[in-house]
């Protein structure tokens, strides 16, 4: 089932010599519970794309629909009605709240849901490493640990996409990749589909799909590391599996004339 | 955008504080010099002699030695005109300056001559304005015995009633009162007098001699004027005459115009200082704001080698680009026709002063321009040097701001994240919140201190002229004329009492109060004056000493309190009395049961209050045997008219004062949208709709304008205070009682316009480019 689904989109900004196409007739269908990557150089469009994703910017042009449902994209009351039932978005500086502890900031989106749940936060939280670390402020914590309260804070409503803005651009490589396998494994086990941005071809092993933009358009969709890896998992163990049965049948039929 | 609405704020701010500081300048110099001009033109007597009617020689004799001296002898009676309108028919309470040549004490011509004869008057303007009186007019007067029909034949001003009230009310009453200057002679006549009677001596000394101000006890301004009343004092007791000697510190309208002028001369350097303190606050807090938005330039400036110094130079000079338009503004607005040139015409147009010659003063201006850049210039000391001090791995490495403290931790941490956003966030900046509060309370200085003294000013009034007055016309007559006019009362008033009315001082001190016989001293509805007890207890009679009240004026300026036994001179008499409570008054008062004073006196009565049934009031027979009547319609409406002019007068302090709130607020709004702008907008790209954030919006200022309320109550108050006692005289004591209802008002101000800024806040933050917000911020 598609959750994303983008018709002949196109986002020009300025006009005459001005003008900047940054999104140029782009259809793009993405299914529930992917993981895709969005690569493509400075200026390319990814960020654009991804904020109309996000219900942020509107198109010039263009058709967007979620879950089969139209998105109103010219509507800012709409448009941060969408964000809030169906989006999780981390931002590149984290953006959390200074004023706000860790377990604060992961239930500010809860609260603005209406949906308030403190022992889900609590076990986001432990989910992305940081029990015990609840009441600290941001100040008090490292980069990393920050974009882990800002997965926890955009996971905290439930929401069906997560999008990613150049989540781990700001974070030492260890460190992404921490936060990148903690995202994925937590969206992974809920079901949920995400989108990030990267300029960072290595960090495409933890998507399913690859996407490749340039001047505003897809040059590039390709199948991501992950799924070739867990397609080889999958056939590893489904090889393991009818291995397993053979062996489990022989031994049963052994059984039955050691017995018989 | 907001940068600018910020420098326009400030600038705007700056130019309202010059721009008010010029015009209050402006007005009182130019108020000084049409008084100095006014009583230079009319040759104002430097003393008054004054004595009960007697031959014009007596007078004359006291400047025999003095050749130098001007001194013109004058007859002096309180009176009554006839005034027929279409409204109503009524005697209005009038004074007559009997004047011989009109060389000391002279009269400013408006209108014909000034040289009456008999069965003539020259009006003064006041009334002719008032009471609508041209050339020509006959006027129906009683002055002394029986009635006269005069002639108008001049209009014209005397330096003796610019301050135009009549004798026991402050207030000013074109059209219920009446002054006319007749001459001497003719008025002695029509009053049963011998034509060479005199009462008063004006005394024109070479120059203008410096006279003893009524603030400065301590300090004597006008030694060599003392000097020459208390000779002519002693030649007086030599001669067997028992009047006084006045100096202009004595004649009531030079002195409450002086009292008036001093008033405002005061109070514009505090209030320019006032809102120069908050212009310089606010400039200080956007330098902040700019120092920390600046801050990671400041480090690549010093990693690159800027000298603190070189850093320090560019901030320090943000005052004086913010200053120097606002206060070339406000000095524009100030010499433009709605600055000085406007509050000097209103004010004198208040007055009915007649000559009024504005001036504009350029060393004024200019100590103005160059002190208020001077103050505000100081205001960006402090920004600079912590921006000059920043060090660059300090900023480098800071990554997020600082958490909240512990305190407020705690206190908010049951609440949910929002409204403890909204709380926490109020306090993240303790030093510019408290700035805010600062500048908040300064210009509640300014608002809500005035608004308390006027509404105590009103307060006081009402109570003492209207609440605590039972009568409807009181009388003042000649002791011989009390039996008649009591007969008269007997058979034509529901009610009245007889009163002895004179006055007195205190024997170590020669400001002179109002001493009162009365029949009943009680604290209730049942009398014709009710008294207001603040402390002690009604006198008992026939006591010795006898027991008396004195109003809280007295008891605060003379230092007399309940128990004392204290003495008083009563024309060449000493008495002991003793205080047994103090009372609230307008006029320094002491109060003795009328029994006990008349055996002081000498007599029974010289005045009468009175009630009436519907349609009855006192009749021509009866008026002809007073002096002076007062009705309490009269009085009441001449107090609503002046309390008109001064809430017109008030309104624009208020004005400025609000203006000053408001701008205050907003410019906190402005700065707080600025600093949160990427949290906000982070909000905002999490779900947060316009309503989830206006809700937080409206929390924190909703908390700044409570805070702010209370603390602009709290200056409002001390500034009540201060200004009560700094404007409290001896002829006008502002007593100290706070109206609960202004300091609701003050605070409600303050809240509501803090809440009332917030739609804009809005307006920004739906304005907002969240996108730009959130890609150029790290947190």
């Amino acid at each position: 089932m598609s959750i994303v689904e983008l018709k002949g989109i196109s986002r020009i900004y300025g006009d005459g010599d001005t003008e900047v196409r940054a999104l140029d007739n782009v259809d793009l269908t993405i299914k529930s519970g992917e993981i895709v990557a969005l690569l493509g150089p400075s200026g390319s469009g990814k960020t654009t794309l991804l904020n109309i994703i996000a219900a942020l910017d509107t198109p010039t042009a263009g058709n967007y629909s979620f879950i089969g449902n139209d998105v109103d994209l010219g509507n800012v009351g709409k448009m941060t009605d969408f964000r809030k039932k169906n989006i999780g978005y981390i931002f590149q500086f984290f953006n959390l709240v200074g004023d706000l502890t860790a377990l604060e900031n992961t239930m500010l989106v809860q609260d603005l849901s209406g949906k308030r749940d403190k022992k889900y936060a609590l076990e986001l939280l432990e989910r992305v490493g940081l029990k015990g670390l609840e009441d600290r402020f941001p100040s008090q914590m490292s980069g990393g640990q920050r974009q882990r309260v800002a997965i926890a804070r955009a996971l905290s409503s439930r929401p069906k996409m997560m999008l990613g803005d150049e989540l781990t651009g700001n974070l030492d490589s260890e460190t992404s990749i921490q936060v990148l396998e903690t995202l994925i494994e937590i969206c992974r086990k809920e079901g949920m589909t995400v989108l990030f941005v990267t300029h960072d071809r290595s960090l495409t092993k933890y998507a399913t799909r690859v996407l490749q933009l340039e001047s505003g358009k897809i040059i590039g969709d390709e199948i991501g590391g992950l799924s070739t890896i867990s397609g080889q998992v999958e056939t590893v163990a489904k090889d393991v599996i009818s291995g397993a049965k053979k062996i489990a049948g022989k031994i049963l039929e052994f059984a039955d004339e050691v017995i018989g | 955008m907001r940068s600018k609405l910020r420098v326009f704020t400030v600038v705007a701010i700056v130019a309202l504080a010059t721009y008010t500081g010029v015009m209050l300048s402006e007005h009182g110099r130019n108020a000084s010099y049409v008084y100095e001009d006014f009583y230079a033109e009319t040759n104002l007597s430097d003393l008054i002699v004054s004595d009960v009617e007697q031959p014009r020689s007596n007078f004359t004799r006291l400047c025999d030695s003095h050749s130098d001296w001007n001194c013109e002898s004058r007859l002096t009676l309180q009176g009554q005109t006839y005034h027929s309108s279409t409204d109503e028919n009524k005697w209005i309470q009038s004074l007559w300056h009997g004047m011989e040549h009109g060389e000391v004490s002279g009269l400013y011509l408006i209108e014909g001559s000034l040289t009456p004869g008999d069965g003539e008057i020259v009006i003064d303007a006041h009334a002719a304005e008032g009471l609508n009186y041209k050339i020509g007019d006959q006027i129906r007067t009683i002055a002394g015995n029986g009635t006269n029909e005069l002639t108008i034949i001049g209009i014209a001003n005397s330096p003796m009633h610019l301050w135009y009230a009549a004798e026991g009310t402050l207030f000013p009453s074109n059209d219920g009162y009446v002054v006319g200057y007749l001459d001497a002679e003719y008025l002695a006549s029509i009053a049963g007098f011998d034509p060479l009677t005199r009462n008063e001596m004006h005394i024109d000394m070479p120059g203008t001699p410096s006279f003893d101000l009524s603030e400065t006890l301590d300090v004597d301004e006008g030694e060599e004027l003392t000097i020459s009343r208390l000779e002519l004092v002693d030649e007086m007791r030599s001669l067997d005459m028992e009047g006084d000697v006045v100096d202009r510190s004595g004649m009531t309208s030079p002195e409450l115009l002086r009292i008036d002028l001093e008033g405002a001369k005061k109070s514009s350097p505090f209030i320019l200082t006032v809102l120069l303190l908050v212009s310089g606050l606010m400039i200080a807090i956007s330098i902040s704001r700019l120092v920390k938005s600046h801050s990671r330039e400041i480090a690549v400036l010093r990693t690159i080698g800027a000298s603190g110094k070189d850093i320090m130079t560019g901030y320090l000079l943000i005052p004086l680009f913010l200053g120097i338009p606002g206060v070339v503004i406000g000095i524009l607005l100030g010499v433009s026709p709605i600055g000085s040139q406007l509050m000097t015409e209103f004010y004198f147009d208040f007055f009915g002063i007649p000559v009024v010659i504005v001036r504009h003063y350029p060393d004024l201006l200019l100590k103005i321009g160059l002190g208020s850049i001077a103050l505000i210039s100081l205001f960006g000391i402090r920004p600079a040097l912590r921006a000059s001090r920043l060090q660059p791995l300090d900023i480098l490495n800071r990554t997020s701001q600082k958490p909240p403290s512990r305190i407020m931790v705690k206190i908010t941490s049951s609440l949910p994240p929002g409204p403890s956003l909204a709380i926490r966030s109020t306090f993240r900046n303790p030093s510019r919140l408290f700035a805010t509060l600062v500048m908040l309370s300064l210009s509640m200085v300014i608002m809500g201190g005035t608004m308390m003294m006027t509404a105590s000013f009103e307060e006081l009034f009402n109570e003492t002229m209207d609440e605590q007055e039972n009568w409807d016309s009181q009388a003042y007559m000649w002791p011989t004329n009390a039996g008649e006019i009591e007969s008269w009362a007997q058979q034509n008033a529901s009610d009245y009492e007889l009163l002895i009315r004179s006055s007195g001082n205190a024997t170590d001190d020669p400001r002179v109060f109002t001493i009162y016989g009365l029949e009943n001293i009680v604290s209730d509805e049942s009398a014709m004056h009710r008294f207001n007890v603040v402390k002690g207890k009604i006198p008992v009679i026939g006591q010795n000493p006898p027991q008396v009240l004195i109003d809280e004026g007295m008891a605060s300026e003379l230092d007399w309190d309940v128990s004392d036994r204290v003495k008083i001179s009563q024309g060449s008499a000493e008495i002991e009395v003793e205080v047994t409570g103090i009372v609230r008054e307008l006029e320094r008062t002491m109060v003795f049961y009328r029994t006990d004073y008349s055996s002081i006196v000498g007599w029974d009565a010289n005045g009468i209050r009175l009630t009436f049934d519907e349609g009855q009031q006192l009749d021509d027979e009866v008026r002809s045997l007073t002096s002076v009547v007062i009705t309490k319609k009269d009085l009441l409406s001449g107090f609503n008219e002046v309390l008109k002019q001064q809430e017109k007068a008030m309104k624009s302090t208020y004005m400025i004062g609000a203006i000053m709130a408001v701008a205050i607020l907003f410019n906190t709004l402005m700065m707080n949208l600025a600093e949160r702008d990427n949290e906000l907008a982070t909000l905002r790209v999490l779900g947060a709709s316009i309503k989830d954030l206006a809700i937080i919006l409206t929390i924190e200022h909703a908390f700044i304008g409570l805070v702010g309320g209370i603390a602009g109550v709290a200056t409002s108050i001390l500034m009540f205070q201060g200004m009560a006692s700094a404007f409290s005289t001896w002829q006008f004591f502002m007593p100290v009682t706070i109206d609960q209802f202004v300091a609701l008002k003050v605070l409600l101000f303050i809240f509501i316009a803090s809440l009332a800024t917030t739609p804009f806040g809005m307006w920004r933050i739906r304005k907002m480019d969240l996108l730009d917000v959130v890609s150029r911020h790290q947190n």
